[in-house]
């Protein structure tokens, strides 16, 4: 196991807070919280959450540490769903907490399952103890909005909407969204890369690459018996695709009256310059996705063990906030350099896949 | 031969008055001025753009009243172009446009920074029914 560098060393993003208030120091009674969630708007909603669940793991620390039983705190699920009840209200109605009976919801089961696969990748593959490495709990929100046509994490959980039915399927519905959505919530505690441009297209791709991890290993699948795409599942019947997004062959995966072409370059002078979509963070995702990839099928076995992990090691010890593909080439190369030595075979893969995607 | 070419003259025109009178859509202007407001929504999970567009011209008296109300909640015209928020991963981003005789302004805002004014507006136009991809 790598250990872990200092992170004083690298400029990181924090997670949203207040700026000025340390919940940990000067810590809100619960009324107090407990009013400003049932009258404050928004924000001032989200800062009271944030705030109760920074003492509850604060108190939860405490405890551990008094009992001197570190190990134990590693490895324990903290998950909760809320059902927003087609509102925009967050979190919502609680309706399921960790060891809880299953609900007759399936949207509520695949958040609380998918979180826990999620949890489990990190876990046993990575030694990492949920979304911040500090045993951070697993919010979701089902539910939200109307035929909301979309899935996040807000900085603080995740939030899942039902889908129109006519384009889109529940968003709960595919693994790998929900393993996407938590890994927005790592990148958000490790190398917090901006979510613009190249960067933000990295952020993106970390997102769907691990997302593809969290479904490969749940299946139990091979790199050759991965099928490497995004969202299966996701388009309602009738739409014209597989999935959202492919790893394998970016920009093959809809092609839709109403939905468009799957827009996505597997090569990096086809890149898109323009504004959208944050200078097309969701669009240029398709290089470094591919990259990944290139390297897993050179590779073989399971995608998560060598080149996951160093994909893993390059976002929690090597990439800063405003890497661009190139960096992000250096990154994983180095990484794989450390890992498994200088001109291994990982690192030959690693190498020659960001050379067949044209960013090296 | 003069005589049916006058009545040509005559009578082509008016008939093609009357055509244009059936064909004209019984519809409103807003104050005697016409509209068209473009939204453009991208970003998401998903990362798939879509697009709407209304012309008032195509609209009911009764809607393109509540359209011109719900604009002047949203106080659109004096909107800054750019409505800043900090940018939050798979969260949809939002392109108003409207053309109004000759005055046109267009609002880029995030999902998280839509205000309790501009929602109004921005759920109708979402509302309204989608073109199909050209390709």
């Amino acid at each position: 196991m790598i250990s872990r560098q200092n992170k004083s060393t690298r400029a990181k993003s924090h997670p949203q807070e207040s700026s000025h208030i340390c919940p940990i120091c000067c810590i809100i009674p619960p009324h107090m919280t407990d009013h400003i969630i049932k009258h404050g708007n928004e924000e001032m909603r989200a800062w009271a959450m944030e705030t109760m669940r920074r003492s509850e793991q604060f108190r939860g620390r405490r405890e551990i540490v008094g009992n001197i039983a570190l190990a134990a705190s590693t490895g324990q699920k903290r998950r909760t769903v809320y059902d927003a009840r087609q509102g925009e209200t967050l979190p919502g109605k609680l309706v399921r907490g960790e060891g809880g009976r299953k609900s007759k919801d399936v949207a509520v089961n695949e958040a609380y399952d998918g979180a826990g696969a999620t949890y489990d990748l990190y876990h046993d593959v990575f030694e990492r103890n949920s979304v911040d490495d500090r045993g951070l709990r697993m919010d979701s929100t089902v539910h939200y909005g109307s035929q909301y046509d979309n899935a996040f994490w807000n900085g603080n959980q995740m939030v899942y909407g039902d889908g129109d039915g006519r384009l889109f399927n529940r968003f709960t519905i595919a693994i790998d969204v929900i393993g996407h959505e938590l890994t927005h919530g790592v990148v958000q505690y490790e190398a917090g890369l901006v979510y613009q441009g190249e960067s933000g297209a990295l952020n993106e791709s970390f997102a769907d690459v691990f997302g593809s991890l969290v479904k490969q290993r749940s299946l139990n699948q091979t790199v050759a018996q991965a099928d490497w795409l995004i969202g299966a599942g996701l388009l309602a019947p009738g739409v014209k695709g597989t999935a959202l997004r492919s790893l394998k062959a970016p920009g093959t995966a809809y092609n839709d009256p109403m939905l468009g072409k799957d827009p996505q370059p597997a090569l990096y002078k086809n890149r898109y310059t323009g504004s959208q979509d944050s200078g097309g963070v969701h669009i240029n995702s398709g290089i470094p996705n591919h990259a990944f990839y290139l390297a897993a099928m050179e590779t073989g076995g399971f995608a998560w063990e060598k080149i996951g992990k160093i994909w893993y090691i390059t976002l929690r010890d090597v990439l800063r906030s405003n890497a661009n593909f190139s960096k992000a080439a250096e990154a994983t190369i180095s990484a794989a350099g450390q890992l498994y030595g200088q001109s291994s075979n990982e690192q030959t893969a690693v190498r020659k896949a960001w050379q067949a995607v044209g960013v090296t | 031969m003069n005589r049916t070419l006058l009545l040509i003259w005559i009578i082509f025109p008016l008939y093609s008055g009357l055509v244009q009178c059936e064909s004209r859509p019984t519809s409103a202007k807003i104050e005697g001025k016409t509209m068209q407001v473009t939204v453009k929504r991208t970003g998401g999970f998903t990362g798939i753009p879509l697009s709407k567009t209304i012309d008032s011209a195509t609209l009911s008296q009764q809607e393109a009243a509540q359209l011109q109300k719900m604009m002047t909640t949203a106080d659109f015209f004096k909107l800054p172009s750019t409505i800043p928020s900090t940018p939050q991963p798979d969260r949809f981003q939002y392109q108003i446009t409207i053309d109004q005789e000759g005055k046109q302004h267009t609002v880029t805002v995030s999902e998280t920074a839509v205000s309790a004014n501009l929602k109004p507006l921005l759920n109708w136009l979402m509302a309204q029914p989608a073109q199909p991809k050209h390709d």
